[in-house]
């Protein structure tokens, strides 16, 4: 199990915000290499490569994504490296999310060596505010961690403007957690994170804490995390820190750097340690399956439909620092988006099936028609789009 | 027991023929009172009042004057009022909304009617909403209502009146006439759907 941490560079590349989900089929991979924790008693570099393939459609997401690495191995305190290929990393994920009869619906199922893990998560959306339930099932054939996994929780989630507030209690832990979204800046913490896991069949208990900045670009990503342990019989180093960028170098491909430390886990005996890795990230059919235009010369207002009456509006606008909307359905009350970084701006909002009208400004200029919408007069001296949300 | 249902009742008029939405407190008093007005006119015709509400709202955030607020809103009812005599009493809310946007454009009431009957997989508001965007794309109001009337005969589905409304979109943002572009898209879907 302890070799499920060989992809976890890798893995918080690929957990940057995800791109704009629009109904579209997304393939990509990435190949990459980078110094990364493998063994409680090695650390080596690793060949990474991580196929997925995005298929998003109106009410549903569906991701289907391995990642494989091959390990040169390099035992500690040798003088000699002993290297070789070998398949050293398979893992697997299948996740769902979704409608079902109107609320969002999640499921999970994932494996990594000696361990497999079942997860479905319900949450049921009033407004702003949502309630979840997930039940967690699984377990461990190898490492201290072995035995039996049974977890069931509960909490509630609420949107108030751009800060999203969660509470979260399962039977091994109790979280709290804030997120702020202001256009291209994300701050995503976790202020309290009790957690309780078993060493050996023992319990014991500690206090985790962390923090997430995000800032995005036309073009360009990158995260910065910092996080610690509190109360911990077993921690030997009580703070880590990661930074991930992303970068675009050309169509279709990207450049994914990582670098800092990874998390201890005393649990599994693995001490806090460097990583670093560097990847490229192959994307050749974004634009060509995509249902959007590439370009925002091309390109047009979109509203998805994602759980019940909950629409992601989609605005097109590259250079706009500020992008804001006012309809029928805000009151005609301005209301911000968040840059999706690709040239695309969203927010998810609460709207009913209807006929409606909407104007859009940048940069706190003049009202304007979003683009692809019917223009039409607004008997104010101005101009508003139309458009019907089915 | 039957007074206090009376009581309920002559209450519950009374309110209702001085209820006004708690979001009109920003209009200046004149301009509330005669909104409110033509929405408890609306109210008691069976028309949808929101649509006027937001009317009011929209003129309001976009600096409007009073008078302004007032005769947008009192258009609108106009319109509804209308959309209900074209589409008769069982037209839905969305309906009524969409036949006052497809007046709003031009399209004459008789042309609307004929859109009105019965097509499996197609809903009446969105043949109204892909007319009405059709005009203001520049398609002749004739010639809009007739090719959407040409889809009703064969009975295409919802999505067909989206893909026509987004391919003469992109036709006209191309450079071409946005009349030949609507009967050759026409043309195209009716070929594919055997119409």
């Amino acid at each position: 199990m302890a070799r499920s941490l060989a992809a976890c560079a890798f893995a918080a590349l690929m957990c940057l915000p995800p791109a704009l989900t629009a109904q579209t089929l997304r393939p990509s991979v990435s190949l990459g290499s980078g110094l990364v924790p493998v063994d409680p008693a090695a650390s080596g570099g690793a060949l990474l490569l991580a196929p997925r393939l995005d298929l998003v459609t109106r009410s549903i997401a569906f991701r289907a994504e391995g990642r494989f690495a091959w390990t040169a191995l390099t035992a500690a305190g040798a003088d000699v490296a002993v290297s070789a290929v070998i398949p050293g990393l398979h893992t697997g994920r299948f996740r769902f999310s979704g409608d079902v009869a109107g609320h969002a619906t999640r499921f999970a199922l994932g494996g990594a060596h000696g361990r497999a893990l079942a997860t479905g998560r319900a949450e049921f959306w009033s407004g702003d505010a949502s309630a979840f339930a997930m039940l967690a099932a699984g377990g461990a054939s190898n490492g201290p961690s072995s035995g039996a996994l049974l977890r069931a929780g509960a909490g509630a989630r609420s949107r108030r403007g751009r800060a999203t507030f969660e509470l979260a209690i399962t039977s091994t832990r109790y979280a709290a957690g804030l997120a702020l979204g202001a256009e291209s800046t994300v701050i995503d913490t976790t202020f309290v994170n009790r957690q309780r896991r078993l060493l050996e069949g023992a319990a014991f208990e500690y206090t985790q804490a962390d923090v997430r900045f995000g800032w995005r670009g036309p073009d360009w990503r990158l995260a910065i995390e910092a996080g610690g342990r509190l109360d911990d019989a077993l921690h030997s180093r009580g703070a880590w820190a990661q930074a991930h960028a992303q970068k675009r170098i050309a169509a279709g491909i990207d450049v994914l750097a990582s670098g800092g430390w990874a998390p201890s886990l005393p649990e599994l005996r693995l001490e806090s340690r460097p990583i670093a890795s560097i990847s490229l990230r192959f994307a050749p059919a974004r634009e060509a399956a995509s249902a959007r235009p590439a370009t925002n010369d091309d390109a047009v207002t979109h509203v998805l439909s994602l759980r019940g009456n909950t629409r992601r509006i989609l605005i097109p606008h590259t250079g706009a620092h500020r992008v804001e909307i006012m309809a029928d359905f805000t009151d005609w009350k301005a209301v911000g988006l968040r840059n999706n970084g690709d040239g695309w701006w969203t927010v998810e909002l609460n709207i009913a099936p209807g006929h409606y009208n909407m104007n859009v400004r940048f940069d706190g200029g003049p009202w304007r028609v979003p683009a692809g919408l019917a223009p039409i007069r607004d008997d104010f001296d101005g101009w508003t789009g139309a458009i019907f949300i089915e | 027991m039957k007074s206090l249902v009376l009581v309920l009742a002559f209450a519950s008029l009374a309110t209702g023929a001085h209820a006004q939405d708690a979001r009109l407190a920003r209009l200046p008093a004149d301009a509330r009172n005669a909104v409110g007005e033509v929405i408890d006119s609306a109210r008691v015709a069976g028309l949808p009042h929101e649509p006027l509400v937001q009317k009011a709202l929209e003129g309001l955030s976009k600096g409007a004057d009073g008078a302004r607020i007032v005769g947008a809103v009192q258009r609108l009812a106009d319109r509804l009022r209308m959309a209900r005599a074209t589409l008769g009493d069982g037209a839905s809310e969305t309906e009524l909304v969409s036949a006052a946007a497809a007046l709003y454009a031009g399209v004459e009431p008789d042309a609307i009617r004929r859109l009105t009957r019965p097509s499996p997989g197609a809903s009446l508001a969105l043949r109204l909403v892909v007319l009405a965007d059709l005009i203001y794309l520049g398609v002749a109001h004739d010639t809009a209502a007739a090719r959407i009337n040409d889809l009703v005969t064969a009975g295409v589905r919802d999505e067909d009146y989206v893909t026509l409304r987004d391919r003469v979109r992109d036709d006209v943002r191309g450079g071409a006439e946005p009349g030949p572009a609507t009967t050759l898209r026409v043309r195209a879907l009716l070929t594919r759907s055997g119409g």
